[in-house]
């Protein structure tokens, strides 16, 4: 699950290095476009699954993923192995961890139903705290929030008038500090954080051809550096 | 690292979350392309 420049690459050179033998296929990000709120994430690996399977109806499955991908491709395994299929490579890339942010989702999640809010009021409450969390943190999150906000202010208000850059570069500040939560909303990585804070994924058991014996992998719980 | 069949392995790539992917990008994908090769030969083996 990959988007961009950098999915056109990894595509391009892994089918290359594959052959054309070994199909090879890149799972678009689960479309989140008319909902209130976000399925689970076990819900979204299953729908990845129906996709995949219905390309491939039986393994054995070689699955990657980078960051969440990695984490999504952790959960597809593992759904797997519960219908009996096998799952030749499992390969994460810099995993997220599962249950990151999970203290945050939980204070907004207990802070919403003392006030008898729903879930979809806890999602855009998670969006906002992460989104100024970052805007406070990160200073490229800052800078392409401050770009993006710019160009239609630019655009919007500020076309042929003359106007004082400090004055400008404060109000732009507070603005883009607010959270826009129709643009958050959007961003299918911001989603992916609202649902790995929920995720406590089950070990994956995986048994040894040669002895037979069955051991548990560990779940990914690093990577994010 | 290499680890025994059935359990994990561990690669150590250089750069950082990012970094890794834009800066590092070929050093990572020819990991990447080697492990994904190897199930493949065993397979057919």
């Amino acid at each position: 699950m990959e988007s961009g420049r950098v999915r056109d690459f990894i595509a391009e050179s892994w089918h290359v290095h594959l052959g054309p033998e070994q199909p090879f296929y890149l799972l678009e990000p689960y479309k989140f476009e008319g909902l209130a709120f976000p399925p689970t994430f076990e819900e979204v690996a299953a729908a990845h699954l129906e996709t995949m399977r219905s390309i491939q109806p039986e393994g054995p499955y070689f699955l990657s993923g980078y960051c969440n991908g990695a984490l999504l491709a952790y959960e597809m395994a593992r759904q797997l192995q519960v219908q009996g299929q096998t799952v030749g490579l499992l390969l994460l890339m810099d995993p997220g961890f599962a249950g990151r942010d999970s203290l945050v989702r939980r204070v907004i999640g207990g802070f919403c139903n003392l006030l008898r809010m729903d879930q979809e009021k806890q999602f855009e409450g998670f969006l906002s705290v992460q989104h100024i969390y970052r805007y406070l943190r990160f200073a490229h999150y800052r800078s392409s929030t401050n770009a993006e906000l710019l160009g239609n202010v630019e655009q919007d208000e500020l076309g042929g008038k003359d106007s004082n850059a400090s004055q400008v570069s404060l109000s732009l500040k507070l603005r883009a500090l607010r959270p826009r939560v129709e643009i958050l909303r959007q961003d299918w990585a911001n989603i992916y954080d609202w649902q790995v804070a929920n995720y406590m994924p089950s070990l994956i058991q995986a048994k040894s051809r040669s002895s037979g014996r069955v051991k548990n992998l560990h779940a990914p719980m690093g990577g994010g550096t | 690292m290499k680890a025994k069949e059935g359990e994990v392995e561990i690669y150590i790539n250089p750069g950082n979350h990012i970094s890794g992917r834009t800066e590092y990008l070929p050093v990572w994908l020819n990991v990447c392309v080697n492990v994904s090769l190897r199930p493949q030969a065993t397979t057919e083996s």
